[in-house]
């Protein structure tokens, strides 16, 4: 039976560069032109089978970008085992509240976290302010993933899932769940290694 | 094969050609790792045996003899059978706790914070289940019935029944009451203390009842017209009064008292002594069920008799017999015959109204159930059990007795149900349409625990064993045989749904355990309930809880003049009234204010002091009555809680207490109709993640400015904006962390909206003396994100902003000195002065000094009378902003230097420190003279000294010599400069030689200044 994965991922960015639309994409590829600002935590999974069949599920938590919510992000990266660190190629100042969120990754989330730094809307590319060169020299000095997207499009989007879930350690799973139905139901039970219970009704089994 | 069972939800049987048979099982889920299994074969009989197998299988699983094993036992079923598209929970027909049911359900969800979600899946079902509870019991409550009890509680000392106990037994008029509703606190008369006990109204009824008559002017006239019909011409003549009810119901007609407390809509005031809403159920914003008429439950034998007879009687003997054989075996009902005797005979002419329904002896233990013969058969199920808990914990010298009932309304009252609702409404005619009435479950627990000053956590222990150990079974039951009434049958629900391998597994694992093992209806197991499982208990008798203060101050504080005033001390340092303050026992309790005299220990024969108590033994509360009700079910009023020192049999006096519970009036099978149904619209709640969506009418909310003590609210509302039934919960945002800010509440913390509901979500903002000590430290700008969590889906945020305002109160005494101006013209933190440049004394006390000395019209009532709490704010307000005060030292107006007492006395009660550090309390109680009293303050710190200095200066200036004023006036200061009254002074209750806390002693050191 192929092997199944379970990862935290959340997404982070400054206001309006299309965190919420990037995970449309992923989730459901649809895209909506009028989106409104996420106020809140959205939490979503999407499964993503790799060429030798192994299945990495991600958990993802797509965050609110406003600047008065960011005193709760912590609260959403920690744990984390990937960060997507979203800006807007056609403005510059994103790529700037980009690199303040990885530098508090750095700083802050699980060492081993990995993070992908996302250029979006690439499909907007005539409006360019931030260059390709410019980012990917960035991500290499800091050691990141780095790609360009298009949540319009779709163009990059399921790629650099994929690439992420390439890149974890999937020999040692983050989560060792085995069976299927429900979470046990002790009531207030602490189990700090617990993933969110509840979402792999449909899956495969692997046990 | 085509008689081969169909229904199994396994095994299908087809014919194939050449006489093979394939045979699937499928488990009926979509579950992983259960896809339907295909077994083919030629071997009809090999075929009957696995088919009989899977039948028997089925069948066992449908057995889950105990409530807390199934999940183990046959847990490896569980994947063969429950199909969560079909599964339809329903409501338990067991009692849920009425401990949980007191507490928000939010407190019992799955930990969880932002970011980190608890165990959604069964956070739903708790949410879920308490909703359609909640929802099936409003929609389907036609009214209310209103029992009228009696309790009693007797410590006999082993003495036989010879005098007279009417006084306990009927109450009534012969016992003093203070009738009128207008009385918003307790009388203060002077009377002895060894007068009749006397009975005060809550002071928070008379608020009701104004409130109840507002909203329930239409009931009112109809329950009149009910219960009195037969007396109106008799009523009308002796008291014209009574006349207008008739005709126009008169909120504060005294005739009808205990019907002005009829509170009939679903407020959540609508409990007795409650402060706070219990109740967690989310009010939407749809139609709350209508209100509904309250029906007095049996008529009186004496028509004009205002008070109605009570319908049940219970009576807690402790005591019974003290002899040793009575400790080892008591077989004997002797004793148990002699009080029934007396009991009946202190009715008098009412005796023949009522029968005993039911007793139960442990040792000198006794608890005794006497109803109206009219309602015997409103009465089922009646269940005993008794615990020990004395020598070796088992022996019956201590522990627990109590009875439980199930208590089915009268039809009568169904027909006097419909004329309320005929009468209450003009047009068309209303119907009930209740064929069989649904029960309500009454618990009594009398119990006798340790004895001894200092045996207070044995005492607290006794009570979580009894909790756990007395435990009723319905197969012992005392009368009636069938289990009916409360095992709510409902098969044909059951079977309506389909055959379902293992619902009683999944349902055992949700809130409300139990309650499938006889719904199946195919077995009976004996069913076993805990005293919490009713809709109302009441726990009464003999605590042996005492008085934490010492001897000499208890006998000085009954013996003083104003004794009834000095009892808020006393009951403050009580210890069953303190460990339910603290949570060590009897939590979710409710206990009337106490205003009777101590009950125990009174001599005979043995030396006694004043007021009959025995000198050994420090007077103490030993006989209370308590109770604890469900909240969604039922509403309690206590009108009465006494004590009756003119029955003097024993070294006790008895206690008695009057109720009004008003329970629900609904149809048994509606409501788990309604149930069903209800359930039925949120299935799968659990699989809907994604497409549930909400939305917040605002994202921020500016509570604006902040005062301290003055209530603020705003609110917004969560809507379903989806198509699917959406749960929330509100989480913290650290794990462990409060929902809110200390200084926020909202009025849901949980709920659950069906598709287009929306709820008011109200923030309420409220700085007390705790909150603002600590907000006075902080900045102004109090902002926070409060985060709603859709269960398995989104978090949203919402935003809120306030702007406090600081206040002179709830600083230390060391920080006002620090205080560079008027608090609220202090930019930041920094500004305060350094040690050198501190002033002398708090300038705000000094104001309050300085304009109460020139004040040129002082009062007698200064200190004594009750401040008028606005003049008292805007007071506060002028202090806080530094603005001149707007009130003339000339004036006549006898609040204005009232209010500014008041001020003082707050101001310096809400200091975070006492005046007097706890340190040298010790050295203050022990001083002997004016000259060692003035030498103690030199341990003072400096600006404690000033305040003590300039203050009872002032009071020496105000008493002008008179030893009863100046008395008067000491205790009115010593809990202000000793803080003695405030809860964390009492926190060492388990440790009594912690701290002596002595009213008295601190009393007369204030003396040495003022007098």
């Amino acid at each position: 039976m192929s092997k199944q994965f379970q990862f935290k991922l959340v997404l982070l960015g400054e206001s309006a560069v299309g965190k919420s639309s990037l995970v449309l994409r992923f989730v459901k590829d649809q895209f909506d032109d009028y989106r409104e600002s996420t106020i809140g935590a959205a939490f979503l999974t999407q499964t993503v089978t790799l060429e030798d069949q192994t299945t990495v599920k991600f958990e993802i938590w797509d965050t609110a970008g406003q600047e008065r919510y960011k005193s709760l992000a912590p609260m959403y990266y920690r744990n984390a085992n990937c960060a997507v660190v979203v800006y807007d190629i056609t403005q510059s100042a994103s790529l700037e509240k980009a690199r303040n969120w990885i530098r508090e990754l750095q700083r802050q989330a699980d060492p081993s976290i990995v993070i992908a730094l996302c250029g979006n809307k690439s499909d907007l590319s005539a409006r360019r302010q931030v260059s390709e060169e410019e980012a990917k020299k960035y991500a290499e000095e800091e050691g990141l993933m780095w790609a360009e997207t298009s949540a319009k499009t779709g163009e990059g989007v399921s790629e650099i899932f994929t690439a992420i879930a390439k890149k974890l350690p999937l020999t040692a799973p983050p989560s060792a769940r085995t069976g299927a139905g429900r979470a046990p139901t002790g009531p207030k039970s602490v189990d700090l290694n617990k993933q969110p219970a509840g979402q792999n009704s449909n899956e495969p089994c692997n046990c | 094969m085509a008689q081969l069972p169909q229904d199994l939800n396994d095994p299908q049987v087809t014919n194939l050609p050449r006489s093979r048979f394939k045979v699937t099982i499928d488990s009926g889920q979509t579950l992983v790792g259960s896809e339907p299994l295909d077994l083919a074969t030629d071997n009809i009989s090999a075929l009957k045996d696995v088919l009989a197998e899977c039948r028997r299988l089925k069948e066992l699983s449908e057995i889950v003899p105990e409530v807390n094993s199934p999940t183990q036992t046959y847990s490896w079923l569980a994947s063969y059978a429950t199909n969560n598209n079909i599964f339809i929970p329903s409501l338990p027909s067991s009692f849920p706790d009425l401990r949980d049911l007191n507490q928000p359900l939010s407190s019992r969800l799955s930990l969880a914070s932002a970011g980190t979600p608890g165990d959604d899946l069964n956070d739903i079902v708790l949410i879920r289940d308490e909703w359609a509870h909640s929802r099936a019991r409003n929609q389907c409550r036609r009214g209310r019935v209103r029992l009228n009890l009696r309790l009693g509680t007797f410590n006999v000392n082993g003495k036989m029944p010879t005098q007279d106990l009417a006084a306990w037994v009927r109450g009534g008029n012969t016992t003093a009451r203070l009738e009128s509703s207008n009385d918003f606190l307790p009388a203060v008369k002077e009377i002895s203390p060894l007068s009749l006990g006397e009975v005060v109204k809550d002071p928070f009824d008379s608020q009701r009842d104004g409130e109840a008559s507002r909203s329930n002017v239409k009931s009112t006239s109809a329950f009149s017209t009910m219960s009195y019909s037969s007396a109106a011409s008799t009523s009308a003549l002796r008291d014209p009064s009574t006349t207008s009810t008739f005709s126009v119901a008169q909120p504060d007609n005294t005739a009808f008292t205990p019907l002005s407390s009829t509170v009939t809509s679903n407020a959540p005031t609508n409990s007795s002594i409650s402060s706070s809403d219990p109740s967690e159920t989310l009010v939407p914003a749809i139609p709350e069920s209508p209100e509904v008429p309250t029906i007095p439950i049996s008529k009186n034998l004496d028509p004009t008799e205002s008070e109605p007879d009570f319908d049940i009687l219970v009576l807690g003997f402790e005591e019974l017999d003290l002899s040793t054989e009575a400790l080892l075996y008591s077989t004997s009902t002797a004793r148990e015959d002699a009080w029934t005797v007396a009991v009946f005979a202190a009715l008098g002419e009412k005796a023949e109204l009522y029968e005993k329904l039911a007793s139960k002896q442990l040792v000198g233990m006794l608890v005794m159930v006497i109803v109206k013969k009219s309602l015997r058969s409103c009465f089922s199920n009646i269940m005993t059990t008794s615990v020990g808990a004395g020598l070796l914990g088992l022996m019956g010298n201590k522990g627990g007795t109590a009875v439980r009932l199930t208590f089915s309304p009268p039809t009568s009252s169904l027909e006097d149900l419909d004329s309320a609702l005929n009468d209450a409404s003009s047009i068309g005619h209303f119907q009930h349409g209740i064929e069989d009435p649904g029960p309500t479950v009454l618990t009594f627990v009398v119990s006798h625990l340790a004895a001894f000053d200092e045996m207070v956590a044995k005492r607290n222990t006794d009570f979580h064993e009894l909790s756990k150990r007395l435990v009723f079974d319905s197969s012992i039951l005392a009368t009636s045989t069938s289990t009916g009434a409360v095992s709510t049958t409902n098969s044909s629900q059951r079977n309506s749904v389909g055959p379902m391998l293992s619902q009683a597994i999944e349902d055992t694992g949700s809130a409300m355990p139990g309650g499938l093992a006889v719904s199946q209806g195919l077995i009976s197991v004996p069913e076993k309930f805990g005293v919490f499982e009713s809709d109302i208990l009441f726990w009464i008798v003999n605590l042996n809880y005492r008085i934490n203060i010492p001897d000499a101050d208890v006998r000085g504080l009954l013996s003083s003049e104003s004794w009834k005033e000095k009892l808020e001390i006393l009951t403050h340092f009580d210890q069953l009234k303190t460990s339910i303050r603290e949570k060590k026992a009897f939590e979710n309790f409710h206990e009337h204010d106490i205003h009777h005299l101590p009950t125990y220990r009174f001599g005979g024969g043995i030396a006694t002091d004043s007021l009959g108590y025995d000198v050994k033994r420090k007077p103490a509360w030993t006989d209370r009555i308590l109770h604890a009700y469900s909240p969604i079910t039922t509403k309690v009023n206590q009108s009465s809680y006494s004590g009756h020192p003119e029955i003097t049999i024993s070294d006790h006096r008895p206690v008695s207490a009057d109720f009004q519970v008003d329970v629900d009036l609904f149809d048994k099978d509606q409501l788990h109709a309604t149930a069903t149904s209800l359930f039925r619209q949120v299935q799968g709640l659990e699989d809907l993640q994604e497409r549930a969506q909400a939305k917040l009418s605002h994202t921020s909310i500016d509570m604006g400015d902040i005062c301290y003590k003055r209530k603020k609210t705003a609110s917004f509302t969560f809507q379903n904006h989806g198509k699917v039934p959406l749960s929330f919960r509100f989480l913290p945002i650290e794990m462990h962390g409060e929902l809110f800010p200390s200084w926020l509440s909202a009025s849901h913390t949980t709920g659950l909206l069906l598709p287009n509901e929306r709820v008011e979500i109200v923030l309420t903002a409220f700085v007390d003396n705790a909150i603002a000590s600590r907000l006075n430290l902080g900045p102004r700008d109090l902002n926070c994100t409060l985060i709603i969590h859709t269960l398995m889906g989104k978090d949203h945020f919402v935003a809120v902003t306030a702007k406090y305002q600081y206040t002179c109160f709830a600083n230390k005494l060391s920080r006002l000195t620090q205080l560079p101006g008027p608090i609220r013209t202090m930019k930041s933190h920094n500004d305060l002065l350094g040690e050198s440049r501190v002033i002398n004394a708090p300038r705000e006390i000094m104001r309050l000094v300085n304009w109460l000395m020139s004040c040129a019209h002082p009062t007698e009532d200064l200190f004594m009378a009750e401040a008028d709490s606005e003049i008292v704010d805007d007071i506060r307000e002028h202090l806080d902003t530094g603005n001149e005060f707007p009130y003339s030292h000339d004036t006549r107006e006898p609040s204005i230097p009232i209010a500014f007492g008041g001020a003082l006395v707050e101001l310096l009660t809400s200091l975070p420190e006492y005046v007097v550090p706890k340190e040298l309390h010790g050295r203050c109680v022990a001083v002997t003279n004016r000259d060692e009293a003035f030498e103690t303050l030199d341990a003072f710190p400096p600006e404690a000294v000033n305040v003590w200095i300039s203050v009872t200066a002032f009071l020496h200036y105000v008493v002008q010599g008179s030893s009863l004023r100046s008395e008067k006036i000491a205790a009115t200061f010593a809990p202000v400069f000793f803080g003695f009254l405030r809860d964390d002074m009492t926190s060492s209750s388990d440790n009594p030689s912690a701290s002596i806390i002595t009213p008295l002693g601190y009393q007369k050191f204030i003396m040495y200044f003022i007098h």
